[in-house]
């Protein structure tokens, strides 16, 4: 696994060339979710969410590895997440790769409401999407948070009828991070 | 006891706040593919036949209402999701597909187009500029321009503002818009190119996101943005405005902007479609579904000739009757059922009773009034309403007499009378104070005595004892035409005439289908139309009477109630649904179950027009409005011939009229649009020159295997009704060529050829029998010729000379010799009678002839024979001919020590005899009698292909004659 969180570091590199001042990168971060369903609440939370953004470009990429989630109600459950529906050992990935609409000027602080526009990749499915983040910019850096919410239909992610109760068909996702400059 | 009971009618009326009344179109999923019901589709178009055309998950299709033909690029192995479509002006279809492959239908399918560049991404969409310029948007890949032959590319290096962009609109100058994910770009054309042009409005947009532009017909563009609605930008004032009802915009991305006539269609992401009526200054209507089916991500709307509006949503395809035909099922919360009877005031107020209630609303909106009629503590059900000409409403009840009712204040007068108050009031209709009634218990005539601005007028009723013009029981309508004439339509007795005091009936003797009226209207030429329990409808123009049927194309002829309606239609309501006649060309539609409209039963008095010259029409389920106006011309179904095929050929022949004789199998598939209710679609054909009569299927396609030669025109039409009595007629003619052998100029120049041919056969004939006797001479000549020249005086003189020498010498040498003489002639004898003799048998001869020669000459003479044993024994040559040779040589050289004759025999190039000799001119030349040579040549014409060659130079001459 830690090859493969090289692997992207290097792909980040060779995605976004140029000077390196212009690049935050993730430092401290947080993404959970959460599914609500009548019969059960169920949430996890990774510390482990990587990332860049390009100041100049508008362009970023996020990427979290599934089984870096935590805090299921039982371990029985994460390993459910991990290999029936997320299917990790196939699909160990889920990123977000793509611009930002609003024009935001990284080095003046300040709290930016923005619409985050490229492509969610879930359990192997692409979807295009606009997901809106609020951008706070001070001197130490941007921190990052948005909520959203992520459909399992819309990403094959397949759910037996007898937990149907259990797993919600839309998942709340929140998100918190912190990007410096290195 | 009686005042008492006529207290108990207290009647009062609640004015209820509640919301104002809502008409829904009615929309229905269509499902195009029934093994893939998770089709989700992304654009549509319909191309100049009406065909539709869907941009679909699976890729393109292509619909006609019931069947889909799924077109897939031939490069491609999985179906690849087609993002856009789009018709051009031409009538080309383009589509786009989310890998950015552009592809076009022809004739022989769907070919993606090749040129030098290819999108990146996705194609958004498609647009044709009035120049005939396409250009496809790309999600990320900036912009595609096609003038006809190449892609050119339009993206941020160029200036444009994003290079996700998701649409383009030219505006009435000539720009071309582009709507990015950073606001749009303005091009101007820049003599072949085009450049970026100044905009000052993109500050103005409430959002950057630009998702479609649309011009409406004042040439403003409207612009459909991701978070913040729709704003347009006013071409005139060159500013950005934004509608009062597109502020504070809550319901997702606007995907799509349809203008169709004076209608504004939103198609959003989240919320479904919204509608605006352009001509009203009336809020935004949202539309997410009817009934158990929703909606919502609705990417395109388009309408079709028949006034259908498609939508193409990202969970199915949609189809809605948009506003000419609505419902109105309910008010607020509270359902509208089994409504007997609608009907429209003065005052354009729409007065409708469902199930035992009444209850009115304008139809400029408002609030809804609700009205109560009792008798004692229950409710009656209303089955009859007339508004008199003081605005007071006649309500007759099923079983509860008459009531007399103030719209205003709501009091509600019982009109009294013993005959009437438990009477069943079917129909009332009148004309100033005087009101008609039409009962189970006969017709009744009512006079309003004084004035009728009142609450309890004075009312006299008479009842009409006309037994044998009415009969006396069922009275089903009474009806009073502009000319102020009653009718009643009966039960048993037919039509009756109330006009100047004198009665004047119609029943089945007059021409008359049924005896039983249900229903009279009348229509602007003043003719009475009228219904009837199972005999269908009748028009009565005063002195003929003419019916309609199953035959005129009627769905069901059990007509409850039918009215004369604007644009000369008259609606017909019947538990199937509503039939509606176009008077002028006899055409009759039908809606029924594919339109919502099945098992309504509606009622007697189920159907009145209000002001606009909407329908509205009660039935059991609620309200039907249907409005002539938004469904002006509705064509009925067009048949489009969409494939002529030969046969054996994969082509559309529709262009091609003329046929080789061998070229007749084909098959003709044609297609009948309405979309309004596909399935009811009767199809008949005929092939003029092969059938006589028209032919009814439900196939779609039909083959003529074979067909001889002629001429023929292939006729197809398609009819809503199974009359076929208005339909539309698509044809096509061709004409299959006779055999050539067949045809009369062969047929000529084929006896012209056997005779020229036969002609010189003959002559040939004689030619090769005169050639045959010419050889038979020449063989003769040739075999006295040799006789003679080997009996010639010369050769025995010569021979006996010799002969003399040697026997003096040696006399047994003379006897070999005489022997070999012997030998020489006799061989000669026995080969001269045949055509050919073995080579090896033609040397012998030679050297025997050589011996006899040798003699006479000695060492002067030298014969070489230089051939291999194996062409000896295979090869064959005319008898003497070799011996002829060597003759000729010795004949026509000087042999002598000085100048010796050398004669060489030996194999030349091929299967030849070469025979040579060395020239040594004679002081007197022998004379050549020429028969000897030219006799071997002749011979080798009829015995050989090969030639003899003859070859000679100063000192050699020689002769190759081939082996047969």
């Amino acid at each position: 696994m830690k090859l493969f969180l090289v692997t992207i570091i290097a792909c980040l590199a060779i995605i976004f060339p140029g000077s390196e001042s212009n690049l935050f990168y993730v430092t401290t971060s947080s993404v959970k979710f959460r599914s609500e369903a009548p019969l059960e609440v169920i949430s996890a939370e990774s510390s482990r969410m990587q990332g860049v953004i390009d100041q100049e470009k508008r362009t970023f990429v996020f990427t979290v590895l599934n089984s870096s989630f935590q805090g299921f109600n039982n371990s029985l459950q994460r390993v459910h997440f991990n290999e029936n529906y997320m299917e990790s050992d196939i699909y160990p990935l889920t990123s977000f790769k793509g611009k930002i609409i609003e024009e935001v000027d990284f080095n003046v602080p300040g709290v930016y409401q923005v619409r985050a526009k490229g492509l969610l990749t879930v359990h192997g499915i692409v979807k295009e999407r606009i997901i809106r983040a609020q951008l706070t910019t001070g001197k130490d850096g941007v921190e990052l948070e948005s909520n959203f919410t992520v459909s399992l239909k819309d990403h094959n992610i397949r759910v037996p009828k007898v937990v149907h109760e259990k797993i919600a068909s839309e998942i709340k996702i929140e998100i918190k991070a912190a990007l410096k400059k290195k | 006891m009686k005042q008492k009971f006529y207290r108990l009618f207290l009647l009062y009326m609640i004015v209820e706040v509640s919301s104002a009344y809502s008409q829904t179109p009615f929309f229905k999923q269509v499902i195009v593919n029934r093994e893939n019901l998770n089709l989700g589709f992304n654009s549509l178009s319909i191309d100049t036949n009406r065909i539709l055309w869907l941009a679909s998950t699976e890729g393109l299709l292509k619909y006609n209402g019931t069947d889909y033909i799924s077109f897939a690029l031939k490069s491609s192995g999985t179906p690849d999701e087609a993002t856009a479509v789009f018709t051009d002006s031409k009538g080309i279809v383009w589509t786009g597909y989310n890998s950015g492959t552009i592809a076009f239908v022809t004739d022989s399918g769907l070919t993606s187009l090749v040129s030098e560049m290819k999108p990146k991404d996705k194609i958004t969409s498609v647009f044709e500029d009035h120049n005939g310029v396409l250009w496809f948007t790309t999600g990320g890949d900036g912009v595609y321009i096609f003038q006809g032959k190449h892609l050119r590319h339009f993206g941020m290096n160029e200036g444009l503002k994003d290079d996700y962009c998701y649409t383009v609109e030219e505006d009435n100058t000539g720009r071309i818009w582009i709507g990015t994910d950073q606001g749009i770009t303005l091009l101007i054309k820049d003599s072949a190119s085009y450049k970026v042009a100044a905009l000052n409005f993109n500050k103005q947009l409430p959002d950057v996101i630009i998702r479609d532009l649309t011009k409406d017909k004042n040439g403003n563009i409207w612009i459909g943005l991701q978070d913040s609605g729709v704003c347009r930008y006013i071409m005139q004032e060159k500013r950005i405005e934004m509608p009062q009802w597109s502020r504070n915009w809550k319901h997702g991305p606007v995907l799509d902007i349809y203008f169709n006539k004076n209608e504004l269609w939103l198609g959003t992401e989240g919320s479904g479609v919204f509608y605006l009526d352009m001509t009203a200054s009336s809020s935004l209507i949202n539309y997410s579904g009817y009934g158990e089916f929703t909606f919502n991500d609705i990417r395109k709307v388009i309408s079709d000739p028949e006034e259908n509006l498609w939508m193409a949503s990202g969970t199915g395809l949609i189809r809605s009757h948009s506003h000419w035909l609505t419902f109105m099922n309910a008010i607020g919360k509270e359902k509208i059922n089994y409504v007997h009877t609608v009907y429209c005031s003065g005052s354009n107020d729409i007065y409708l009773t469902p199930d035992q209630g009444l209850l009115s609303f304008n139809t400029k909106g408002g609030n809804i009034r609700h009205y109560t009629i009792t008798a004692g503590t229950s409710l009656i059900d209303i089955v009859s309403l007339y508004e008199d000409e003081c605005g007071y409403l006649w309500v007759g009840t099923m079983g509860g007499g008459l009531f007399r009712l103030n719209t205003i204040t709501g009091t509600v007068q019982r009109i009294s009378n013993p005959d009437l108050n438990d009477a069943s009031i079917l129909s009332i209709d009148g004309s100033g104070d005087e009101v008609w009634l039409a009962t189970f218990g006969g017709a009744f005539y009512c006079k309003i005595k004084g004035s009728c601005l009142t609450d309890k007028p004075d009312v006299e009723i008479t009842k009409l004892d006309t037994e044998a013009t009415l009969g006396n029981f069922y009275i089903y309508t009474v009806f009073v035409d502009s000319r102020n004439r009653v009718w009643f339509g009966t039960d048993k007795k037919g039509l009756t005439c109330y006009t100047n005091g004198k009665y004047y009936n119609y029943s089945t003797e007059q021409g008359l289908r049924s005896n039983t009226v249900y229903s009279i209207t009348e229509d602007n030429k003043g003719a009475i139309w009228f219904s009837t329990p199972g005999e269908g409808i009748c028009r009565f123009d005063g002195r003929t009477f003419h019916n309609y049927g199953k035959a005129e194309g009627l769905r069901e002829l059990t007509i409850t109630a039918l009215k004369y309606v604007s644009f000369d239609r008259i609606v017909m309501v019947h538990k199937k649904g509503i039939d509606i006649l176009h008077t002028s060309t006899g055409k009759i539609d039908f809606y029924g179950a594919e339109n919502n409209l099945s098992e309504i039963n509606p009622d007697l008095n189920s159907i009145t027009v209000d002001q606009s010259g909407s329908v509205w029409i009660g039935t059991e389920k609620g309200i039907v409005i249907y409005n002539p106006i938004l469904n002006i011309n509705p064509a009925g179904p067009e048949v489009v011939l969409s494939n002529v095929t030969l046969i054996g050929s994969r082509h559309n022949q529709v262009s091609k009229h003329e046929f080789a004789y061998n070229q007749n199998s084909f098959v003709f598939d044609f297609t009948g649009i309405w979309y309004t209710d596909p399935a009811r679609i009767n199809y008949q054909y005929m092939l003029e020159g092969y059938n006589s009569n028209w032919i009814s299927t439900s196939d779609k396609q039909v083959v003529f295997p074979n067909l001889p030669p002629g001429k023929y025109d292939f006729k197809v039409r398609a009819s809503l009704s199974p009359s076929f009595t208005v339909s539309e007629t698509t044809d096509y003619s061709f004409f299959i060529r006779k055999p050539a052998w067949k045809e009369n100029w062969f047929i000529t120049s084929v006896i012209v050829l056997i005779i020229i041919a036969g002609i010189i056969i003959i002559r040939n004939r004689d030619k090769r029998l005169k050639g045959i006797e010419a050889l038979k001479k020449e063989s003769v000549e040739y075999r006295f010729e040799t006789l003679k020249s080997q009996v010639n005086p010369h050769f025995l003189f010569n021979s006996f000379n010799t002969l003399i020498a040697i026997i003096e010498k040696d006399k047994d040498v003379a006897i070999e010799y005489v022997e070999k003489l012997s030998d020489y002639f006799r061989n000669m004898i026995q080969h001269r009678e045949k055509e050919t003799i073995m080579l090896r048998d033609e040397i012998e001869m030679v050297k025997t002839y050589y011996y006899l020669q040798k003699k006479r000459f000695g060492e002067h003479l030298r014969l070489q024979i230089n051939l291999s044993e194996k062409l000896l024994d295979s090869g064959k040559v005319p008898p003497l001919s070799l011996q002829l040779l060597i003759e000729n040589a010795i004949k026509h050289n000087a042999v002598s020590r000085e100048t010796p004759l050398t004669v060489e025999v030996f194999q030349a190039s091929g299967n030849a005899i070469t025979v040579k000799n060395n020239i040594n001119v004679k002081l007197t030349p022998e004379i050549s009698t020429g028969i000897g040579l030219q006799n071997i040549i002749n011979r080798y014409k009829i015995l050989s292909t090969e030639k003899v060659l003859i070859s000679y130079d100063q000192d050699f001459f020689s002769i190759t004659i081939p082996l047969i």
